[in-house]
């Protein structure tokens, strides 16, 4: 049976099926961020596509003894601040306070339709810088050690701790203006 | 009203947004790894035109130049050139430079000349 690490070592080689499997095991992870980072659907796709040739084009120089994961995350957080200072900043719309509202109310099971992640995304993150809003996402949303967030963002344990604490606060307040305690 | 603790930690532990169609997506990856290939072939070969590019423009440069301080090619028998409706020449040098070359040879210096004048006079 092949680790993972054999597999990064056959796509190295030139090796495009044995990439099929990478692509396959990890295209859900970069999707997530990258939803909540553009809060689009079809962006986020755009992402993840981009972000997996680019990773193809760098095979040889990953270092497979790293986690391929944090590897990932950072091409894709990359693409998705390059995205955010091209594009127009994302505003709430009216509707997006009700599916927020209805997630806050309901079961703490129920798994989010896409669509739910965008309309609350755009709730939470409207007013974040674009680093803030990378640092909320890894490390709030998507459950990211600051370790990993360090090496993922090129931040130090301070600018993580700073650009989170920030996030929050921003966060906390509108929803507090929301009507949330 | 839920804390907005609990909503933000929910959040964090709702599973991760799931891709429509992923396979399709996985194909769409694939194919534009294709296509990334056959362009960066085109890529490897620009410092390769891009040097020889470089080669013949220092040439032309070269060659430019050359013909610039190259007398030999400047040099055009009077013969050759049209007739030219010049001023009359009003002094003894500008009737001295206007003279025609075939009589270079025979003719005195314009120093020669000009003494000669002189002792004319």
């Amino acid at each position: 049976m092949q680790t993972q690490r054999d597999i990064i070592i056959q796509c190295q080689t030139g090796n495009k099926e044995a990439f099929r499997w990478v692509v396959q095991q990890h295209q859900r992870l970069v999707f997530s961020v990258a939803l909540k980072m553009l809060a689009d659907e079809e962006e986020a796709k755009d992402v993840v596509q981009e972000t997996f040739i680019r990773a193809w084009q760098r095979i040889s120089d990953y270092n497979p003894q790293k986690p391929l994961t944090t590897w990932l995350y950072t091409i894709a957080s990359r693409l998705c601040l390059d995205h955010l200072k091209r594009t127009r900043r994302v505003v709430p719309l009216p509707e997006d306070e009700s599916v927020l509202q209805r997630f806050a109310d309901g079961d703490s099971q129920r798994t989010l339709e896409n669509s739910e992640w965008v309309a609350i995304v755009r709730m939470l993150a409207d007013g974040l810088s674009a680093k803030q809003k990378l640092v909320f996402t890894l490390c709030q949303l998507e459950g990211l050690p600051s370790a990993e967030v360090e090496q993922i963002t090129g931040m130090d344990a301070r600018q993580v701790k700073s650009n989170l604490y920030v996030a929050r606060q921003t966060i906390r307040k509108r929803l507090i203006q929301l009507g949330y305690e | 009203m839920n804390s907005i603790d609990n909503i933000l930690e929910r959040l964090q532990s709702a599973e991760q947004p799931v891709i429509d169609n992923p396979d399709e997506l996985t194909e769409r990856i694939m194919k534009s790894l294709d296509a990334t290939d056959s362009s960066s072939k085109v890529i490897t070969l620009l410092p390769i035109v891009r040097a020889i590019l470089s080669i013949a423009a220092l040439w032309i440069i070269g060659f430019f130049i050359y013909l610039q301080f190259d007398d030999h090619l400047h040099k055009v028998p009077l013969s050759l050139l049209p007739s030219l409706s010049a001023p009359p020449a009003s002094t003894l040098r500008e009737v001295y430079k206007k003279r025609p070359c075939a009589d270079c040879k025979n003719t005195i210096s314009y120093t020669q000349l000009r003494s000669k004048l002189y002792e004319n006079k």
